[in-house]
């Protein structure tokens, strides 16, 4: 889509049924109806992201998402339309994940997974607990990873957004997004594969 | 996506996720709207300021070019966008009593106003399918659908809520949701209001009624002949110069959120005056402080954009530098940092130095 189909207009209170873009070009002018109405539509998505990212931390996830509305209402100009809005949006959420969370919740989420290690009962007896478990160990294993193959598994694999979209939007090469998933998908196989045996 | 890894894939979609409750999802989307409604309050000078209604001071202001003698001050809440824009959608009449403190937030289809302290009485029109209404304060949200209420606050605490006509939803944060129809009041607990009472003392801003502003006294005085002897009164403290104080003195006690908020205010009392310049600089260093290092960030960086030429500019880049460096944006962190590498301040001069050297 190109910029110039993009109306500079104000939402007049029919903003559930604006489209996707023109809803960020009213926000683009300022509009924080505009900006509440995206946040209705795309908030449960971000936060979906955030809560894969942060191992469900609350505080962090709604500081995250909270910060990624902020921001969005800051660089909705700047939006193109070279990706859909939700691509778009959740790069935003990633990019502030990338360059400003610190990493006190992941570690803090590491020593946690730790202890919870050392405490979990060693034999499995159920098949329920058994799978719960190696939900546990691949969601440690995604927490392990290197920020940029977390955000690349996320986004292209659990979030499926399109890989040429969400290598623009986190301004990489194409073939250095797909080098990350494949690392990821590899540590992640890795993880399931020591969990089972 | 290669077959190879379907199963890990799939497996990994299934971790189960913490997702928000309505009411918190809810307390976030205010904040957004909130906050996005401060940032944006330093327009530059060819854009038509908004003009909201954050004080009984500020409404003086307002009334007096209007209509001097009303013994209530009621006002509707408007928020002017662009000339070519049409008229915002607004559903309420408020009348603010003397000393209340509120800022209309944003218009319909989600009107929201927030008290942060005193009484004001608010009159809604019908809403339409879709609408919402509501008042914020630090501790509560009272939503109505169509009514005329009155709402008392002391120190962003929720006091009281009485409903005249209509009804109205009343959720005080850690307390239980009460539907309240005409007639019906809410009251915090006895304890709560009498230390919010006692608070209310230290909080008070001088109101129109009891020390009128510099517009009023002009208006409502008769000119002196020119023989008179000139009148010499002290100068009356504006709103926003208390408000910087009272900022000033939850920064000193550590209370970064409450500075943070107050700063804030400033800007929203007297968004063109100097002092919002400080008022900005110091709620971005209130931020920083309180841990809030995205908005922190964000900020710093409309300071720097607002206000290029501060005195504080160089030590905004320095302190701007080292919660990038930490964040690991290294490129920008440099830039700052070289920004603030010439500042007059030697102290600003060395921080800046040090940043340039760790990365």
């Amino acid at each position: 889509m190109s910029a110039k189909l993009i109306a500079l207009r104000r939402v007049s209170g029919d903003a559930p049924v604006m489209s996707d873009e023109a809803l960020l070009a009213a926000c683009a002018t300022g509009d924080s109806v505009a900006l509440g109405a995206l946040f209705d539509r795309f908030a449960d998505a971000v936060y979906r992201f955030a809560a894969r990212l942060l191992r469900n931390d609350d505080l962090a996830c709604d500081d995250l998402v909270q910060s990624t509305f902020l921001e969005i209402s800051r660089t909705a100009a700047s939006f193109r339309g070279t990706s859909s809005v939700k691509t778009w949006i959740l790069g935003v959420a990633a990019n502030i994940a990338r360059h400003t969370m610190r990493s006190e919740q992941r570690r803090r989420a590491h020593q946690a997974g730790f202890l919870e290690k050392q405490q979990s009962v060693p034999v499995l007896v159920d098949a329920q607990v058994e799978r719960r478990q190696l939900l546990a160990r691949i969601a440690e294993a995604i927490d392990a990873l290197p920020r940029d193959q977390q955000l690349a598994f996320i986004l292209c694999d659990l979030e499926q957004l399109p890989g040429a979209e969400v290598a623009r939007i986190l301004e990489v090469p194409e073939g250095t997004l797909w080098r990350r998933l494949h690392s990821a998908r590899k540590a992640l196989r890795a993880a399931v594969e020591r969990s089972v045996s | 996506m290669s077959r190879e890894f379907d199963d890990v894939i799939a497996l990994a979609r299934e971790i189960p996720l913490n997702l928000p409750s309505p009411s918190r999802r809810e307390e976030v989307r205010t904040a957004v709207l909130a906050s996005h409604r401060l940032v944006r309050l330093p327009l530059p000078p060819t854009r038509r300021p908004r003009t909201t209604l954050s004080s009984a001071s500020r409404m003086g202001v307002a009334i007096a070019g209007v209509a001097m003698a009303a013994a209530a001050v009621v006002l509707a809440v408007v928020i002017p966008r662009d000339r070519a824009a049409p008229a915002p959608h607004v559903h309420a009449t408020i009348t603010a009593r003397d000393g209340a403190r509120y800022t209309a937030i944003s218009t319909a289809p989600d009107e929201i106003v927030r008290l942060e302290h005193g009484t004001i009485d608010v009159a809604v029109a019908p809403l339409h399918p879709g609408e919402r209404f509501r008042v914020i304060v630090g501790d509560a949200e009272v939503e109505v659908r169509g009514t005329a209420f009155t709402v008392n606050t002391a120190d962003d605490r929720l006091v009281s809520v009485d409903v005249h006509h209509g009804r109205v939803e009343v959720r005080p944060r850690q307390r239980p949701t009460t539907m309240l129809g005409a007639g019906e009041a809410w009251r915090a607990p006895q304890r709560a209001v009498a230390r919010e009472l006692l608070e209310q003392v230290e909080f008070e801003l001088p109101t129109p009624t009891a020390r009128p502003t510099r517009i009023e006294r002009a208006i409502s005085s008769p000119p002196s002949p020119p023989s008179a002897p000139p009148v010499i009164e002290p100068p009356a403290r504006a709103a926003e110069e208390l408000a910087y104080d009272e900022a000033w003195t939850a920064m000193r006690a550590n209370n970064f959120g409450k500075a943070a908020t107050t700063f804030a205010r400033v800007m929203l009392l007297a968004p063109d005056s100097s002092l919002a310049e400080d008022a900005m600089f110091w709620q971005s260093v209130a931020l920083a402080r309180g841990g809030k290092r995205a908005q922190a960030v964000t900020a710093f960086r409309d300071f720097l954009d607002t206000h290029p030429r501060s005195p504080h500019a160089g030590e905004a880049s320095a302190m701007l530098g080292w919660l990038l460096l930490d964040s690991g944006e290294k490129a920008e962190a440099a830039r700052r940092f070289r920004a603030a590498a010439n500042d007059p301040s030697k102290a600003v001069r060395d921080s800046a130095q040090s940043g340039l050297d760790s990365l």
